[in-house]
């Protein structure tokens, strides 16, 4: 089976490097891109099964991009994650109008994204999770 | 926020772009995205002259305008022989430059722009010809090639400049995290700071400001005694609040409004007097027991984005929990020292109910020793503790029988020996009880003497616990001091005299060489105090540990 491809979009490098590092390791296939555009554009062209985005990004916000993701029958069944680093959040009506499935707030661990991930894609939890406790 | 940096990074670029194109005798311009220009070739050699003269600059910029708009980068021939090759500057795949690098074949040298241009810069159009000609000239094929190389250098040192700015980037917020995490490990480690809240608090709050970019963080508590107690009514701030006199009344008012609703960020109009115009307040309400207690506010953000993160939430979240955590634990350690000196306090009034003649003598005796521990130099903590003991000392008198402790006349041997049990009863008695276990030396051993005569385990010298000798020195000194059934008090200097002659026999030298200096006012009062309670009968009336009576 090919991998599973996600696509991470956020203009600061060390969430984009921090996020597919985790991916990657756990199997996934990841395209990155530095802002909204790139990250419409790459989504068209790479149709990734899940897309994480930034909320805050040049050229056109995370929102703007998962509302034309929405808009195009190509990408508008992708789920999408948002990430959000501002301290307030989004309105429900906003995200009525994309495929956003979960919002997640900066700083967000790794390991919980991954999870979520997966629970998204329908996979089975990773096996190397946290250690079960001793009945 | 990685904007900052990518400036000073372009223009190091294009410095390190220039000194190749001198070396490699290209020539470069350098441009903004409306086509300014930013760079030029240096005027120090003849070729120099002649390109900054205004014929050359004109021609050079009529090109800039036409081709900034267009995306066909590559070599073009300017006039016959003359061949720019054009890079595009990009930054978040947008142009925000271009750079125009130029280069001569011979056949340039004879075409009439050549001429123009050397006119313009009033050169002599031989000589400068004759300079070009020794290394300046370059074969179309080789123009070629080294627009190929040059678009590689420009792409790599764009791909370096990117590596270098995620770098940055990782290193700043791995910085920021080391002083996040640091932040959040000192508030864990502080937290069995339960005898000091306000400590932490202002612990809290400084490390908090020294840590986020905010102009001033604070705390305040509700004026509520029952919720908030030692807290209550208090206001703790780190850094410089808009208006001290107002904050706490301002304070007060948003917690009423928004204590019950979770963290959230204030703009001016809902903190007009804490925000600044189109400033944000952090607000975070501290709860005990889902009550809401008070709150921590942080205020004014400062740096290039004062925009309050997630991130700065969650840090003064985690300072709440920890404050609200605290508080709990505070309160309840609170609690059980009240409920264990109310034990205390009831085992020691027991004793004395026993014996009217010693009345007090327990208090007493706490009092003094811990007035002599704290002569002798003992740490607070260690003072508390033979204070405690003090009065629980005689608490194995219970398991002594009353004709006994109160016979007027003199002792027999036997009446004697039992009396002589008491230090071990009361051992007996406490030593299953985990507060205590500390203060059981003093109880055990207060009859001990320094020459190893005394009892129950005739110890010595320093093999008798410092914690015992302390309390039998001030058990002598107050038994001496008082009316007994078989004499009357001995006078204060005859009772200095005995403690000096007894010592290295009864008494530890070194405590009664400290003794004189115990102040003795307080016990005088103490003493006149439990005699009047004794002549009313009895002492039923006893101190509460947070400084009220109880019956």
């Amino acid at each position: 089976m090919d991998p599973i491809k996600v696509l991470v979009a956020d203009d600061e490098s060390h969430i984009t490097q921090v996020v597919s590092l985790k991916l990657r390791k756990a199997g996934f296939t990841v395209v990155m891109a530095a802002d909204g555009e790139e990250a419409y554009e790459l989504a068209v062209q790479e149709l990734p099964a899940l897309i994480i985005t930034d909320l805050q990004m040049p050229y056109l916000s995370g929102l703007e991009f998962c509302e034309r993701l929405r808009a195009n029958p190509a990408t508008s069944s992708i789920p999408a994650v948002m990430l959000t680093a501002r301290g307030y959040s989004l309105a429900q009506e906003d995200l009525a109008k994309t495929n956003i499935k979960h919002v997640m707030s900066k700083p967000f661990s790794p390991r919980e994204l991954l999870a979520k991930v997966r629970e998204l894609l329908g996979l089975a939890a990773e096996s190397d999770g946290p250690i079960a406790e001793a009945a | 926020m990685t904007q900052a940096c990518v400036p000073i990074l372009a223009s190091a670029m294009h410095e390190v772009l220039r000194q190749r194109c001198a070396t490699l005798r290209l020539y470069l311009w350098h441009f903004d995205a409306e086509g300014r220009m930013i760079d030029a070739p240096p005027m120090n050699t003849p070729v120099g002259t002649l390109l900054r003269a205004p014929y050359f600059t004109n021609l050079i910029h009529q090109v800039s305008a036409k081709w900034s708009s267009s995306t066909d980068s590559g070599a073009r021939e300017l006039f016959p022989g003359c061949w720019c090759i054009v890079l595009e500057e990009m930054e978040r795949r947008r142009r925000r430059g271009l750079m125009i690098a130029v280069a001569f074949e011979a056949r340039a040298l004879d075409a009439e722009e050549f001429a123009a241009a050397c006119q313009s810069a009033s050169l002599d159009r031989l000589a400068t010809a004759q300079a070009m000609a020794k290394g300046s000239l370059f074969s179309a094929d080789c123009i070629a090639t080294l627009s190929v190389a040059l678009r590689w250098s420009l792409e790599d040192l764009n791909e370096s400049g990117r590596h270098h700015e995620a770098l940055t980037s990782s290193g700043r917020q791995l910085t920021e995290l080391y002083e996040e995490i640091s932040l959040l490990y000192k508030l864990g480690r502080s937290m069995n700071e339960l005898e000091q809240p306000t400590k932490f608090v202002r612990m809290a709050c400084h490390e908090l400001q020294q840590t986020m970019p905010y102009t001033w963080i604070a705390a305040r508590f509700r004026n509520d005694q029952d919720l908030c107690r030692a807290m209550a009514g208090k206001t703790i701030i780190a850094g410089a609040v808009p208006d001290e006199k107002q904050f706490a009344a301002q304070a007060d008012g948003l917690i009423v409004a928004h204590g019950a609703s979770g963290p959230r960020v204030l703009d001016s109009a809902a903190a007009p007097l804490l925000a600044r115009e189109n400033g944000q307040v952090v607000f975070v309400p501290i709860s005990r027991n889902g009550e809401v207690i008070g709150a921590f506010l942080a205020g004014n953000k400062t740096g290039p984005d004062p925009t309050v993160t997630n991130m700065d939430i969650k840090l003064v979240e985690a300072a709440a929990g920890s404050v609200g955590t605290l508080l709990d634990n505070a309160f309840l350690y609170d609690d059980q020292q009240i409920l264990f000196l109310g034990v205390v306090e009831a085992l020691t009034a027991s004793i004395d109910a026993k014996d009217p003649y010693t009345c007090g003598h327990s208090e007493r005796v706490a009092h003094l020793a811990a007035l002599l521990a704290y002569e002798h130099g003992l740490e607070d903590e260690q003072i508390e503790r033979i204070r405690i003991a003090g009065l629980v000392h005689d608490v194995g008198k219970i398991g002594v029988p009353e004709v006994v402790l109160c016979k007027a006349g003199k002792l027999t041997d036997e009446e004697f020996g039992q009396i002589k049990l008491h230090p071990e009863i009361g051992y007996d008695i406490l030593k299953d009880i985990p507060l205590l276990s500390d203060v059981l030396p003093g109880v055990l051993h207060h009859h001990e003497r320094y020459d190893g005569r005394g009892y129950p385990h005739r110890l010595a010298g320093e093999k008798i616990p410092l914690m015992a000798r302390i309390i039998g020195l001030c058990d002598s000194f107050d038994a001496m001091s008082s009316n007994r059934t078989y004499r009357a008090a001995l006078p204060r200097e005859k009772v200095l005299d005995e403690i000096r002659n007894n010592a290295g026999t009864q008494f530890d030298p070194a405590l009664a060489e400290t003794f004189p200096r115990v102040d003795l006012r307080r016990y005088d009062e103490l003493v006149a105090q439990h005699a009047r309670m004794s002549a009313e009968g009895g002492l039923r009336v006893r101190r509460k540990p947070g400084g009220g009576t109880i019956s």
